[in-house]
C-alpha cells in the first residue's frame, strides 16, 4: 500500500528487477565484505550480551 | 531459487575486515551467491543499527557516527536481491511466539527471527549465534 499524508492511496506494484548474473552478484559482495576496517571487533557472545540488556531474561 | 536468512552478527563479521570471523563469513556468502537468495527483517536491521556503533570502539562524535552508520547500513542494503521478511501479522497469531520459545529454548528475540523464517520458508541461516542449537539440531533449519 501507498501511504500518502496519512492515507492509502494505491497499491505497490512490483517490479520484475533484472537478474544479476553470478558474477556481478560476487562483484557487489567484493564491494560489502571487508569494508570497514574497525579492529578485532566484538564476539558474537559480547554482541549478544549487547542485544540482551535491552530485554529482560525471560528464559531460566 | 532458497532463501538464507543473514543474521546481525553475520553482516558485522561480513562488513568488519578486522574481525577474526570476517574470512569465514565471506567465504560462506560468497558460496552462497550461486545458491541462495538472501534476507533479513527489520530485527536483524535494528540490531545491526544497535551494535554496529558499539564496533566502531574509538571515540567518535555523534554526526560521526550516523554518518558511518548510514554508509555501512547501504552497503549491507546492497547485497544482491535483499529481501525484508516479516513476522505474521494476524492479531490471532501472536500466541505462537510463547510456543517457539518454549519448545525451542529461545530468547523472545531469537524465537521472532525463527518465526520469521518459519513463516517466510527460509531453511537456511546465516549466524555466529549459538543460542539455536536446538534449532539446528532438530534440523529445522541449516546453519550456512
Amino acid at each position: 500500500m501507498v501511504i500518502k499524508d496519512g492515507k492509502a492511496v494505491g497499491k505497490i506494484v512490483p517490479i520484475n528487477l533484472p537478474q544479476k548474473s553470478i558474477a556481478e552478484k560476487l562483484e557487489i559482495i567484493k564491494s560489502i565484505a571487508g569494508c570497514a576496517k574497525l579492529g578485532k571487533g566484538s564476539t558474537p557472545q559480547e554482541l549478544n550480551k549487547l542485544l540482551d540488556d535491552r530485554y529482560a531474561k525471560m528464559l531460566p | 531459487m532458497p532463501k538464507c536468512y543473514l543474521d546481525s552478527n553475520f553482516l558485522i563479521y561480513l562488513l568488519n575486515a578486522g574481525s577474526p570471523s570476517n574470512k569465514i563469513a565471506t567465504e560462506k556468502i560468497n558460496n552462497a551467491v550461486s545458491e541462495y537468495t538472501f534476507s533479513v527483517s527489520h530485527l536483524t536491521l535494528d540490531e545491526f543499527l544497535r551494535s554496529f556503533p558499539h564496533e566502531l570502539k574509538q571515540k567518535r562524535t555523534q554526526k560521526e557516527i550516523f554518518s558511518q552508520l548510514q554508509f555501512f547500513f547501504n552497503k549491507i542494503l546492497l547485497i544482491p536481491n535483499l529481501e525484508i521478511l516479516t513476522a505474521p501479522i494476524g492479531v490471532s497469531r501472536q500466541i505462537e511466539i510463547i510456543s517457539i520459545m518454549e519448545i525451542y529454548k529461545l530468547h523472545p528475540r531469537d524465537a521472532y527471527h525463527f518465526w520469521i523464517m518459519q513463516s517466510n520458508n527460509v531453511k537456511t541461516f546465516a549466524t555466529f549465534d549459538n543460542d539455536f542449537t536446538k534449532v539446528f539440531s532438530d534440523k529445522i533449519l541449516t546453519k550456512l
